[in-house]
């Protein structure tokens, strides 16, 4: 394996789980969350040559953000709710009801908000990060995690969060 | 913080399903790609090179065809005269006719009428008559007098026409098949003078033509022709001698626009 490739075979095995964990939060589904994390990567592959590496965490959460954001609009007339059962087999935790009904309620979000809520809380961005890879105005990003927010509460169970 | 986003943070640590994804099949995937990508920017850079060249080719055919339109005419064999358009196929519209009620001179008349206007401008030196006079035609009077060395000769033809002149010698532009097209000139009086250019339709001698248009209707065609035929002629200290005709015409162009401003000054 080349140089170039080696390095990006470790960028690759340092990332790949995190990102699909984003792209999941996203979609709520691990085929499809593996499916835009590889098209992700292969993407900052093809750019690999022309990407400062103090800046390809940023460049890889822009691509795997247009990617989502892009199969949305392609495939929005096939969306599907969330599946109630896993479509992989998940190590079960004590937590997992929780996070699943999280998910669930996450998925009633509209994907443009959505993607603000994961980028801000899930990969656990600044504002500003958030408005520079989803090219608006931090005001924007504000305004739609607030109006994400609001439609996560109202749609999660009581349950999920206990205070409610 | 909220409990919203306690929670969503904890979508963070879910568990992962096993990854079906390798580096390798992602760098080959990346390869592919990025060789699509070149490809399309090559593609491009020649679709662009192409176009700027069949734009310039596109840009540049209107202007020549401007400068062939806006060209300035060809010069014309007298100063101070000017060239006359020809449109294609250049036939001749034949517009003229006799006017019933305007009398020809007789061939004596018209003879004597071309002698004094060549002498008029040579001073005499080379034209004489050495044929018998042609019958008149209806319609027109026909004579021809000889030019010495240039073993050539000049006819004149009168008859009329209807219109103004400059209507006439409008309609006559093309009237010997000519596209080069003749070239003209307004005396004061109003009498046009247009001269053609010269006329290679006979093989066996070159001609040259030059039509007067006078304001009353009369029209005088005076040709210049030259000669190629074999002759045998007289010689001044007795006995006879072979002659060729030289090709060339016995008037120049200056020469025969004066013969048809003489011509134009009798009437």
């Amino acid at each position: 394996m080349r140089a170039r490739d080696q390095e990006f075979a470790d960028f690759f095995s340092a990332r790949f789980d995190a990102t699909r964990r984003v792209a999941y939060a996203m979609c709520g589904s691990w085929v499809d969350a593996e499916e835009i994390t590889q098209n992700a990567f292969v993407r900052v592959y093809a750019r690999w040559a022309k990407i400062r590496l103090d800046t390809v965490d940023a460049y890889l959460r822009t691509v795997v953000t247009r990617v989502f954001l892009d199969t949305k609009r392609r495939a929005r007339a096939r969306e599907q709710a969330f599946a109630d059962v896993p479509d992989q087999a998940v190590p079960p935790d004590h937590s997992s009801h929780d996070r699943l009904a999280m998910q669930a309620a996450l998925m009633t979000v509209p994907p443009g908000q959505r993607a603000v809520l994961v980028l801000r809380y899930v990969a656990d961005l600044s504002i500003d990060q958030v408005a520079e890879i989803l090219g608006c105005s931090a005001g924007t990003v504000k305004s739609q995690a607030a109006r994400g927010l609001a439609t996560l509460r109202a749609n999660l169970d009581p349950a999920t969060t206990g205070n409610r | 913080m909220s409990d919203e986003t306690q929670a969503l943070r904890a979508l963070a640590d879910a568990p992962l399903p096993p990854a079906t994804t390798t580096v390798e099949d992602v760098i080959r995937r990346g390869r592919r790609r990025a060789f699509v990508h070149r490809a399309g920017a090559v593609a491009a850079v020649v679709a662009v090179v192409t176009g700027i060249g069949v734009g310039t080719a596109l840009l540049t055919a209107p202007t020549q065809e401007v400068e062939t339109a806006t060209a300035p005419p060809p010069e014309t064999p007298i100063d101070g005269w000017i060239w006359v358009e020809v449109t294609p196929p250049c036939t001749p519209k034949g517009s003229s006719g006799r006017s019933a009620d305007q009398p020809l001179p007789t061939p004596e008349e018209a003879q004597t009428l071309l002698l004094d206007a060549i002498d008029t401008v040579d001073g005499g030196e080379r034209a004489y008559v050495s044929s018998a006079l042609e019958k008149p035609a209806i319609g027109h009077v026909k004579v021809a007098v000889s030019m010495g060395e240039a073993r050539g000769s000049v006819q004149l033809r009168v008859t009329h026409y209807s219109g103004t002149p400059t209507q006439q010698a409008d309609d006559d532009a093309s009237v010997y098949d000519n596209c080069a097209g003749p070239s003209r000139t307004v005396l004061a009086d109003g009498t046009v003078l247009q001269l053609y250019p010269p006329d290679r339709t006979d093989s066996k001698r070159p001609l040259q033509h030059l039509r007067v248009y006078r304001p009353g209707g009369r029209l005088y065609v005076v040709t210049s022709a030259g000669s190629t035929e074999f002759r045998t002629v007289e010689s001044p200290g007795g006995g006879v001698r072979a002659e060729v005709g030289s090709g060339r015409l016995p008037l120049t162009v200056d020469e025969l626009a004066s013969v048809g401003r003489e011509l134009a000054a009798v009437g």
